[in-house]
């Protein structure tokens, strides 16, 4: 270690570009996992997204249209109830209206503010977990009887009431009245689905009756709650069963069939998929884009940082020929010019994980400032980016030392002490 | 040169590499370029989308057995209050069809044997003055907004083909235009218009705008504000959203500008776009800093051959300029065949798309602002050992010899 500290203090200006190198590899790539680790990894109120399937649009056809023809959108609550159902293999299934919708809030007799509001279903709460700074959410009552009650954010209080204890107040939305039953904490943009300003049971505003296609398309999507990430083939099959026997009823009285494309998607396919309803999302080529620029982000690096080692060990031939003179090995010379560069690179590691977590803390509002979003630290960093660091430094020192120090190691002893390279 | 062959083809494979790497972005950065700045077929500055919502009968202000024509009227008085407003130059009510927005159906037509669709738009004749379609000879959204009053409905010229010129819709003789219900649908077709890109990122352009047969169905309402009268617009709508805009069960409860709009529905190409330059600078740097921890030892260990160089009579200058050439000539080597491999990426269409994957003026453009960026940075890298290789003292170089 001594000697690696030494060897580091010798050559000030390498030391501090192989370090500020590494560094920056590890901080871009890093970076790069934190943008793509937003879009699936677990955070509240979307803290069970490994265990979410999403079926958020349907795909239907009709006998008589030509055979690539198929209207895609929304399902109507109708279809919702025979598809998703007391289904047996999930532990909640929530519906809600596709897309959050602009209406008018205020208070009674004051000037209205713009909000977005989602209508849902009751278990939409128990699938997703808000913070409740004040009440509760509707129940299954209020939904099933239409009762206008709705949860706001902790801004829409601030916006409408000037105050977050409002529960029991009514707000009215589009000027219709409706009771405050509870007050969450404000939801990132990001949390695609959990985002909104309110939330009402759509049974109040008629999304429940709303339905063309004869029926079966509506305003209505649908996320299923799965036990654990490992019953998603058990959910899959039963679906798939569902839908086979909503489709054999569904011929039989109006000629009218599902295509499932695949549904449902799990969050890593949902956030992969394009604004299309009628695409599949294509998983493997977004994943074959990912891994591209993480090799190229390992890539690069490496080769700079290889080169350098290379040149840096063809100044020390004499100090390896000296040292298989006394009887090392060139496996133990390989082995310890590895590890000297693994100790190199750890501590540029450490280096680029400050600068990371530096980014993440000062930086991460503006990183996503285009969509005008809330990102807070904890939501970007996690225990597996501390993995996937460590891995990082891990592989980029095999690339660039194994090479190398093999060859050096290799070469001839008297070559070595004279002084002459291959 | 050759002495160092080993080291310096290390050198060579990286900047193949690299060269690859910076090319990819290149010609990333010059599709999504190309394509932002063609001609989007639409102008939406000073444009607003008008959000109207109904009451539902839960509100004390609902009036129940409202007829259709009741609810037409009271859309109608709706955008005509907005059409008195001072700032409002034009307004109309339409149905998926506004710019920078997913809802969308389409509409299949047949030339001949030859099949064509695009999106299908319905909307008042005042939508094409609200966004500013243009027809093909030049024909005004007045012009269009007539053609649309008769009845007729506007097909963008790339309908059957964006890259057939002869199947433009101008050109094409009208008659033959039909679809499976309506053999005589080449009738209605007005003039044909400027394509309408559906995204600023988008190439695809191709629809039909169809005069809409009921405001029930539109979803929709835009105004285009008069040049410089935008300030206070929204806030002055919102102030009468729920007075003057409340007619019947309807209310406005949101203005929002198209500026908004189409940032909202860019967010993610602009992010990546952002997210690739930042890669770009990175990968650059990191090159910068290859190359010179690379020349650093090279330079450091050619010292002895720099001081008899000078021995022998080469001035700074020849030593510097000598570092300098070699770190070129070996860009120079790696060049051909870093290009192709580019031709290679472009022939297997793993590159992005514009009117082609391997596109040779594309091609030939990206591959000179690499190698010029790569000249940049092995310049910038041999620069500093260059200027201490030729500040050596021979006689203290050659002190060992």
């Amino acid at each position: 270690m001594k000697q690696i500290f030494n060897e580091l203090k010798q050559q000030p200006l390498i030391s501090t570009i192989t370090v500020v190198g590494t560094a920056l590899a590890i901080f871009l790539i890093m970076v790069v996992v934190m943008i793509q680790q937003v879009k699936i990894a677990d955070f509240a109120p979307e803290s069970n997204r490994s265990r979410m399937l999403h079926w958020k649009y349907g795909s239907i056809t009709h006998e008589s249209w030509a055979d690539d023809d198929s209207a895609n959108g929304a399902m109507s609550y109708k279809t919702i109830r025979e598809l998703f159902g007391d289904l047996e293999t999930v532990e909640t299934v929530t519906a809600y209206q596709v897309f959050s919708e602009t209406q008018s809030a205020a208070a009674k007799g004051e000037m209205s503010v713009s909000i977005k509001t989602r209508p849902t279903d009751a278990n939409f709460f128990k699938v997703f977990d808000y913070t409740f700074i004040e009440g509760a959410p509707f129940t299954e009552a209020d939904f099933r009887s239409a009762l206008p009650k709705a949860v706001i954010n902790e801004s829409t209080a601030r916006k409408v009431f000037k105050s977050t204890d409002v529960v029991g107040r009514e707000i009215l939305l589009n000027m219709t009245p409706f009771q405050v039953v509870g007050v969450v904490k404000d939801v990132s943009k990001l949390a695609s689905i959990a985002y909104a300003d309110v939330w009402i049971p759509f049974t109040t505003v008629g999304v429940d009756t709303q339905e063309w296609t004869n029926g079966h398309m509506g305003m209505l999507s649908v996320t299923l709650l799965a036990p654990s990430r490992s019953d998603f083939p058990k959910v899959r099959d039963e679906l798939a069963r569902r839908l086979a026997a909503l489709n054999t009823t569904m011929k039989e009285t109006d000629g009218y069939r599902f295509i499932s494309r695949n549904r449902p998607y799990d969050q890593e396919k949902q956030a992969t998929g394009t604004v299309w309803a009628n695409v599949e999302p294509d998983l493997q080529k977004a994943r074959r884009e990912k891994w591209i620029v993480y090799l190229i982000l390992i890539i690069v690096p490496a080769i700079n940082l290889s080169s350098m080692t290379r040149s840096r060990l063809r100044k020390r031939t004499a100090e390896i020929g000296v040292r298989r003179a006394f009887g090392a090995s060139s496996a133990q010379i390989t082995a310890a010019l590895v590890l000297e560069n693994l100790v190199v690179t750890l501590i540029a590691g450490a280096v680029g994980l400050l600068l990371c977590l530096l980014f993440a803390w000062l930086c991460a509002p503006y990183l996503w400032s285009t969509s005008g979003l809330k990102v807070n630290f904890s939501m970007i960093v996690r225990w597996s980016t501390f993995g996937w660091a460590l891995l990082f430094c891990f592989v980029l020192n095999l690339l660039c030392s194994l090479l190398p120090a093999w060859r050096s190691s290799r070469e001839s002893i008297v070559s070595s002490l004279s002084g002459v390279n291959r | 040169m050759l002495n160092e062959w080993s080291s310096n083809l290390w050198i060579v494979i990286e900047f193949i590499i690299v060269s690859v790497v910076i090319w990819y972005i290149c010609d990333y950065f010059y599709v999504a370029y190309s394509v932002y700045n063609r001609p989007r077929g639409f102008d939406a500055d000073h444009c607003y989308l008008v959000t109207i919502q109904e009451l539902t009968d839960k509100s004390p202000d609902f009036i129940p057995d409202r007829s259709q024509d009741e609810m037409v009227q009271d859309r109608l008085t709706i955008i005509e209050r907005l059409r008195q407003m001072p700032e409002v130059e034009v307004a109309s009510y339409s149905a998926n069809s506004y710019p920078y927005n997913n809802n969308n159906g389409s509409f299949q037509a047949m030339y001949d044997s030859i099949g064509g669709y695009g999106i299908n738009r319905d909307a008042e004749p005042d939508f094409v003055r609200v966004f500013r379609y243009h027809g093909v000879n030049g024909e005004s959204p007045e012009q269009l907004a007539e053609e649309l009053r008769q009845g007729k409905c506007l097909m963008s010229e790339t309908f059957f083909s964006s890259r057939k010129p002869e199947l433009a819709v101008s050109r094409l003789d009208k008659s033959k235009i039909y679809t499976q219900n309506d053999s005589a649908f080449g009738e209605k077709i007005g003039t044909a218009v400027f394509p309408v890109r559906y995204s600023d990122y988008s190439t695809f352009n191709s629809f039909i705008l169809f005069p809409t047969s009921s405001l029930l169905w539109c979803n929709e309402l835009c105004i285009r504000v008069k040049d410089n009268m935008d300030k206070d617009i929204v806030e002055k709508i919102m102030k009468e959203g729920q007075n003057r805009f409340h007619v019947g069960n309807y209310i406005v409860t949101d203005v929002t500008s198209f500026d908004d709009i189409r940032e909202r529905y860019q967010t993610e190409e602009s992010e990546q776009l952002r997210n690739y330059s930042a890669g770009m600078a990175f990968l650059l740097f990191n090159i910068f800093l290859g190359l010179l921890g690379t020349f650093w030892f090279r330079t450091q260990q050619r010292v002895q051959e720099v001081a008899l160089r000078k021995v022998t009579g080469a001035t700074s200058g020849m030593v510097f300029s000598r570092l300098i050439s070699e770190g070129l000539l070996m860009l120079a080597i790696a060049t051909p065949f870093a290009v192709g491999l580019d031709i290679l990426i472009a022939h297997y269409e793993l590159n992005q798309y514009l009117d082609g994957y391997l596109v040779w003026n594309r091609l030939a453009i990206c591959a000179i602002v690499t190698v010029c960026l790569m000249a940049v940075m092995v310049i910038a890298g041999i620069l500093f050992p260059a200027m201490i290789a030729r500040k050596v003292q021979p006689a203290e170089a050659l002190k060992d010899e």
